[in-house]
């Protein structure tokens, strides 16, 4: 049964969350769980793997220690400008020209040599620069439109109408009527038409005739969208695409999920800065495979081919320099392979660690939320999801003496903490696996009972036994307090009113608490001082010497102190008529003993 | 009051860059808020010839916003009290130089 909850695939709550990721094993594998987590865990470790490494950009650049570095340029890229990037997107696509050109040249010397070969790699090298163009096309015009396609169906008729239009251009609407608005999206589009290569006129009637007619605005919208679309496409049919199909398995999707990763895609590519990196992961592979292509031909590339020294002499010239000059402009292609696929691998090992370490945070995260979890049984004030705070003391005392009573009867090898904690997490989460029960009777019961998700209360106690004691201890004498002795008593076994053994046992037991689980809480330590003042003001005047008697002893007796708290509550109770008086003196002791060692 | 200088303007975004660094990898700061944060740099300190009150006044609004940039602010504010108080004991012992002057007769 737990493991089957542990398997579910419901939106895990923290609780589960911790569960899950610390696992049953009890051992951490950062890589491994990052692949598997789920839901709001798989987004909470994009999140941090993203913060990751945004940190890590910065920081590469605060190293780069040159002597009049920019910081504005360092600030633009990190709020998602780009600087130049129309430029820099004409210069690349201007570089994709020149290579299909070259292409173009090892076509025409395949023909001349009928080389199937030549044939068949010049095509896959046209088809990878096109596709490389048109994925370069569609991600720009996603930054233009920051996102998204451009809006298609819309009320042309009126300047209010067009806006949405505009907008997606980046064409201010503030005052324009509509004639200007109509002549700034038609030159915008005109524009955008010509630098991504789409015809501004209707195709001829015929081969030879004159360019149609001019197309309309609507007809280039869908055609720039078209390109949206076709990057889209190519993204999923390429490394990345494959990457999210392998995820999408990960989370159960194993049916076609063809649609659905280009839904994901699409999503991907409306963020910026995940748009830089599907785009500079895909380009490099492009690249690359060009890269190889133009390898290959160089290889293969002679120009004492017989078809070649069979031209006429003034031709088989014009073709010798123009191999030779083709080889020379493909072997810049090859120092462009090693250069792009040094930079590809580098960029995936980077990656990587930035979501390992991202991921490592996180679970810290969820770490601590777990144990916020526990610490919340105790705490009397709480707030809803819309900030309003409620003050609930009554489960807070119930729990608290639910928890005490429990470690008081379960004292070998901390297994009342241990059922604390276990009950905690069932508590946040039915999901963990873990059956909420009162009690269990040895460490055995209560792994059998917890399934694998034992490891988990194991490894909480193990990081947290102390810190979780002092919390306890802390909430225990706050709730506890002085002023409200009746409204406790009155609550009998539901509030926190324990016999003189059982509190001398408490005492026992939160005695040792490391200082420093303590100091880390001036609030707790505040709260220490106060209901110890507190106490003394309210103690009769036998008390009052009783807990003098006794703070004088801890005084004095430094590491003893605690065993001179028991040995105050037995003489107490040898020769005082009032139980609680001596009872009341125990804790008050405990919680004098810690301050002191506070504040010495 | 003498603008800050641009080196200084230069010197103070790098601190402003280095907080959002840290802020992101001890998650204080979202990426998202990072950026909107970025732009608000941006935007606010390449006027030409910010004075150093006017500086605080922006570093108060951003670590509000974003408290990540408080101990930009405090850094700031404090070098803007310093050099502040170095002007106000350099006219002090102007003044005082003026006083025990010695007089030259006729």
């Amino acid at each position: 049964m737990a493991e089957a909850a542990i398997n579910a695939t419901k939106i895990p709550t923290p609780g589960f969350r911790a569960v899950e990721v610390i696992g049953s094993s009890g051992k951490v594998d950062f890589a491994e769980r990052a692949k598997k987590a789920q839901g709001q865990d798989r987004v909470a470790a994009i999140n941090a793997a993203a913060r990751i490494e945004q940190a890590r950009s910065l920081r590469a650049h605060l190293a780069s220690g040159r002597e009049g570095y920019n910081m504005d340029a360092v600030l633009a890229k990190m709020a998602g400008k780009e600087v130049n990037s129309e430029d820099s997107f004409k210069t690349e696509r201007a570089g994709m020209q020149t290579a299909l050109t070259n292409v173009g040249g090892i076509e025409e010397q395949a023909n001349t040599n009928n080389n199937g070969e030549y044939k068949r790699l010049a095509e896959d090298a046209r088809r990878n620069i096109t596709n490389a163009m048109d994925l370069t096309s569609g991600m720009e015009l996603l930054r233009i439109t920051q996102g998204t396609e451009l809006p298609q169906t819309f009320n042309w008729n009126t300047p209010e109408g067009r806006k949405p239009l505009a907008n997606a251009l980046g064409i201010p609407t503030e005052g324009s009527d509509q004639a200007q608005l109509d002549a700034a999206i038609h030159q915008r589009l005109i524009q955008l038409a010509t630098d991504h290569g789409i015809d501004v006129n209707e195709a001829p009637a015929a081969a030879g005739d004159p360019p149609g007619a001019p197309k309309t605005e609507q007809r280039l919208v869908e055609e720039l969208n078209g390109r949206i679309d076709r990057a889209i496409d190519l993204t999923v049919t390429g490394p990345v695409g494959t990457i999210v199909q392998d995820e999408l398995k990960e989370l159960g999707f194993t049916k076609d999920n063809t649609a659905l990763t280009k839904d994901v895609i699409a999503q991907l590519l409306a963020n910026p800065s995940m748009r830089a990196k599907v785009y500079d992961l895909i380009t490099k592979s492009e690249v690359k495979k060009i890269g190889a292509f133009a390898a290959s031909v160089i290889v293969n590339l002679d120009e004492n081919d017989a078809a070649v020294q069979a031209l006429p002499a003034d031709q088989k010239t014009a073709r010798i320099e123009a191999l030779r000059k083709l080889k020379t402009s493909l072997e810049g292609s090859d120092n462009l392979e090693n250069v792009a696929s040094k930079a590809a691998s580098e960029h995936v090992k980077e990656v990587n660690a930035s979501v390992d370490q991202g991921f490592e945070k996180y679970l810290t995260e969820v770490k601590d939320t777990n144990l916020a979890a526990l610490m919340a049984r105790w705490r009397d004030v709480s707030y809803d999801e819309t900030g309003k705070v409620s003050i609930d003391k009554r489960t807070a005392r119930a729990n608290m003496r639910q928890d005490l009573t429990t470690i008081l009867r379960h004292p070998d090898n901390d297994l009342g903490l241990k059922i604390v904690i276990a009950r905690s997490i069932a508590e946040s989460n039915t999901e963990s696996g873990i059956v909420l029960a009162d009690s269990y009777d040895s460490i055995d019961d209560l792994r059998k009972e917890c399934g694998p998700a034992y490891a988990a209360v194991e490894q909480i106690y193990e990081q947290h036994a102390n810190e979780i004691k002092g919390k306890m201890f802390q909430r225990f004498v706050g709730l506890r307090g002085m002023s409200d002795v009746g409204l406790i008593n009155a609550f009998g076994e539901g509030g926190l009113y324990f016999n003189r053994r059982a509190l001398e046992g408490l005492a026992t037991y939160f005695g040792d608490v490391p200082e420093e689980f303590l100091r880390k809480n001036p609030e707790a330590q505040k709260l220490l001082k106060r209901i110890d003042k507190s106490r003394m003001e309210n103690l009769e005047g036998w008390q009052k010497f009783g807990l003098w008697l006794l703070l004088g002893l801890v005084v004095a007796g430094g590491a003893a102190a605690t065993a001179g708290v028991a040995g105050l509550g037995a003489a107490g109770a040898a020769g005082a008529a009032g139980i609680t008086g001596l009872t009341e003196a125990s804790i008050g002791a405990t919680a004098y003993n810690i301050e002191q060692r506070h504040n010495p | 009051m003498q603008p800050v200088t641009a080196q200084e303007i230069e010197a103070l975004k790098r601190q402003l860059v280095e907080c959002m660094a840290s802020a992101l990898e001890e998650g204080i700061i979202e990426v998202e808020d990072s950026k909107k944060s970025a732009q608000f740099i941006l935007d606010n300190l390449s006027s030409p010839n910010l004075s150093e009150q006017q500086i605080v006044a922006l570093l108060t609004t951003m670590s509000a916003q974003w408290p990540a940039y408080e101990s930009a602010r405090k850094a700031f504010q404090s070098r803007a009290m310093k050099t502040e108080d170095t002007g106000k004991i350099e006219e002090l012992k102007q003044r005082l130089q003026a006083l025990t002057a010695p007089t030259v007769s006729s």
